[in-house]
């Protein structure tokens, strides 16, 4: 399946503007909508959520595992899952912190490892990468959390809308003879919003 | 706590009241708002799709009662392949209640059955309440053969949901297997319903 074809079959758009109890904020930085598509999340595989005050998100995987050893074909030693988060980012400047959490499982023999990656940036250009690297023996679960803080600057009087993309990725590699498998079982997110100064009315 | 008869002196009602004030000093107040909006399930034991999951509150609000398609994890000694044994189903559960008003998990109850000899697993259940960092989770381990039957999971002190913000709870069954049996295999299922026990309090002002 070509490349192409795969991303046109996993996109999926999880609308927040039916699921509001409460209008969101709009001094706030606050979540429009989530696109996600990749091997890790196919379409038909991920339950999402976005939360009533629209600044936080949960998704849960069906089928986002790696595995590899005796007689697993190497594409399934690596999965990622793409989410472009779009964000209006409220007039003024602000300085919010957004929070991702995601956990899994492993179990790793000796001699195995994996790595869990989420790699952050905005439209304007590239933020950071952050991973966590495990090394056999191990079972269990794992929970890694990110903090990126996000700095803006906006003169529009009514803000803007703007798109966080988020590579969230999981490997593992195993020695001959050894087996290794990962699982990414949910990402959560969520902005909070620390302070700033708004200096015009919609 | 109910008396036997229908006439009962007031002495020993008085001491039925107390006693049963005693044992559960906890449950300030029960949600007569509850409602499940929605239900939605994913994992490896249970697809997102088709949705599969339905919740009904019972209790007057003091629990929700879960239906999840069963699931297993397996292992077996020739056994190559190390992601069947372990099984999870993530239940994400979109809730409306009074915003005065917490609730916490106490206790679940589900079924399950465990098939071989050397079986070494556990089953766990770990929730959380979207947006908080914790996840509270408690094991249940399974050694060796268990005939289909109830499991009771008490989860011990948890955390209360947020007052007045979001009313999304996440709960996630996991069937594990932890080492392969040195011979013959071993199955590790659990089933529905599955029963959240409910503790309610009024948020502090």
């Amino acid at each position: 399946m070509s490349l192409t074809k795969t991303f046109a079959a996993a996109l999926l758009t999880l609308a927040s503007a039916s699921a509001f109890a409460d209008a969101p904020n709009p001094n706030e930085v606050y979540i429009n909508s989530i696109v996600f598509a990749g091997t890790g999340c196919p379409a038909g595989t991920v339950a999402g959520n976005i939360s009533e005050d629209a600044r936080a998100f949960t998704l849960l995987f069906d089928s986002y595992t790696v595995q590899a050893g005796p007689g697993i074909l190497p594409p399934e030693n690596r999965k990622a899952c793409n989410l472009n988060v779009d964000i209006h980012v409220p007039n003024g400047w602000q300085y919010t912190l957004f929070t991702v959490d995601t956990r899994g499982f492993l179990n790793l023999e000796a001699g195995t490892s994996a790595v869990q990656q989420n790699k952050y940036y905005f439209q304007s250009g590239f933020g950071p990468s952050l991973s966590s690297n495990f090394n056999g023996p191990r079972v269990g679960d794992y929970t890694t959390r990110d903090l990126v803080g996000v700095s803006s600057l906006v003169w529009s009087p009514c803000g803007i809308n703007r798109s966080l993309n988020i590579q969230t990725s999981v490997r593992v590699a195993a020695s001959a003879g050894r087996r290794a498998f990962a699982t990414v079982d949910s990402i959560d997110g969520e902005f909070k919003y620390l302070y700033g100064v708004q200096w015009r009315r919609c | 706590m109910r008396s036997g008869g229908k006439y009962v002196s007031l002495s020993k009602a008085l001491l039925l009241v107390s006693l049963s004030l005693d044992l559960t000093p906890l449950v300030a107040a029960s949600s007569q708002k509850l409602e499940v909006k929605k239900v939605s399930l994913a994992g490896t034991g249970c697809a997102a799709t088709p949705a599969t999951g339905t919740a009904v509150v019972e209790d007057s609000g003091n629990s929700i009662s879960v239906n999840f398609p069963s699931f297993s994890a397996k292992s077996a000694a020739t056994s190559k392949s190390l992601g069947d044994m372990r099984r999870n189903c993530g239940m994400m559960f979109d809730l409306d209640y009074s915003k005065s008003q917490q609730f916490r998990v106490s206790r679940v109850e589900l079924s399950g059955e465990a098939k071989g000899k050397e079986l070494d697993g556990l089953v766990r259940i770990d929730f959380r309440f979207q947006g908080e960092s914790t996840a509270i989770f408690q094991d249940l381990p399974i050694q060796g053969e268990r005939a289909n039957g109830k499991i009771e999971i008490k989860p011990g002190q948890t955390s209360w949901s947020r007052c007045g913000e979001r009313h999304t709870f996440i709960a996630q069954l996991v069937a594990r297997i932890n080492k392969p049996p040195t011979a013959g295999e071993a199955e590790l299922s659990v089933s529905g319903p599955m029963k959240l026990h409910l503790e309610w309090q009024d948020c502090k002002r």
